[in-house]
């Protein structure tokens, strides 16, 4: 039993130790966000592709959104959405937006945000929407939230 | 077999059982909770699936319960009452075999790097981190072990029943691990993306333990050992 109670104490003061960061939860291990306010630059990749009007004018406000709320000027690279993938994984992008497939084989490896806006052709559904790194959470935290307002506001 | 028990030993027998039915009901709620709160956290789902597995003994305790009163029959001339073992030696295989699993994945993640995402969720029109409400359900996961655990050991060991001793004892598992996979979505939340995988690969570990010291246990029983001391650390 006293093996126990000391296990317990032991967790309650990693506990304690912990909440006492709290302020800084959660945080980014790559460092994300406080590179974009450090630096005053986001670098964002644009998917080329059918997001329509309506798909390029929400995508545009988030990228305004961002750059309100950080004060960072957007450098923005347009490619094919597995190449920004690539680029965004290894940490050389901050930021894609654009269409994503509801079955596309990324959505595992990336971190994708609330749509920015549906699209339906047919049958086919596409969101446009704000992919980031795995793992960023402070980052991610800051574009989810910008992401649902530019949705709301349409 | 009930029936040729002493009364002491019946009325034991069937606050186990009270206890047993209990858990059951207390634990279907933290894993309803756990899964509604669970994000992308390897050592929450971990967590998640321990959880699930510590209904196994509660159950398997009150299966054989039921089967070991039946009268012999003309295919089981000496009775169920040793449906128990055999009740023992599925919990814990399944407990084993979890173990291991969750331990290789946990380990994969660990080595592929694996960054996990807690986002953040909106609820109730409130925005806030997912982890949070992973935190929040985790510590609830935590209470019922520690009062269940508390009250099934000493029970255990006044019957020297091994299937109520296991679950006492992965009661006690139970709560370190919520406590390990609050650690792990904390560790998260503080930017060390490994703490989660880290915090999974103890629970797994506790898991596997356990397991193995269940099935050491019961294969010695099964092939007619020595009867083993509920407390043994060597079967």
């Amino acid at each position: 039993m006293d093996k126990a109670r000391s296990r317990f104490r032991t967790a309650g003061a990693a506990l304690l130790l912990a909440l006492a960061g709290c302020g800084s939860i959660p945080a980014d291990p790559e460092r994300t966000l406080e590179r974009v306010l450090s630096t005053g630059q986001m670098r964002i990749g644009v998917i080329a592709g059918e997001a329509g009007p309506a798909g390029a004018a929400r995508r545009a406000a988030l990228v305004r959104a961002l750059a309100g709320a950080t004060g960072a000027q957007p450098l923005q690279r347009r490619d094919a959405a597995d190449a920004l993938f690539v680029v965004l994984e290894g940490g050389a992008l901050d930021l894609v937006i654009g269409p994503i497939d509801a079955q596309s084989p990324w959505r595992r490896r990336v971190t994708v945000l609330p749509p920015l806006i549906r699209l339906r052709r047919g049958t086919i559904v596409t969101d446009v929407a704000a992919v980031a790194r795995n793992g960023e959470n402070r980052w991610i935290d800051l574009v989810y939230r910008q992401s649902r307002r530019v949705a709301a506001a349409g | 077999m009930s029936e040729r028990l002493p009364p002491p030993v019946r009325a034991e027998l069937a606050a186990a059982t009270r206890l047993e039915r209990l858990t059951l009901w207390w634990m279907a709620s933290v894993v309803g909770v756990m899964a509604v709160a669970m994000g992308s956290s390897q050592a929450m789902r971990t967590a998640w699936i321990e959880d699930i597995l510590s209904l196994v003994p509660a159950i398997v305790f009150l299966v054989a319960r039921r089967i070991e009163r039946r009268p012999p029959t003309r295919r089981f001339p000496f009775g169920f009452d040793r449906v128990n073992s055999l009740a023992f030696l599925i919990s814990a295989v399944a407990l084993a075999a979890v173990g291991a699993v969750l331990a290789l994945e946990s380990a994969l993640s660990l080595v592929r790097a694996e960054h996990p995402t807690i986002a953040p969720v909106t609820l109730f029109g409130a925005t806030f981190w997912q982890g949070w409400l992973m935190i929040a359900a985790l510590g609830y996961s935590v209470v019922p072990p520690v009062l269940l655990g508390r009250a099934k050991l000493p029970c255990a060991r006044r019957l020297q029943d091994k299937v109520l001793h296991t679950d006492a004892m992965m009661q006690r598992a139970d709560w370190q691990t919520g406590l390990a996979g609050i650690v792990g979505v904390l560790g998260v939340g503080l930017g060390f993306w490994w703490a989660d995988a880290a915090a999974a690969i103890l629970i797994s570990a506790s898991i596997l333990h356990d397991g193995v010291r269940a099935l050491r246990i019961s294969a010695a029983e099964l092939i007619d050992g020595a009867p083993r001391d509920l407390e043994a650390s060597r079967s």
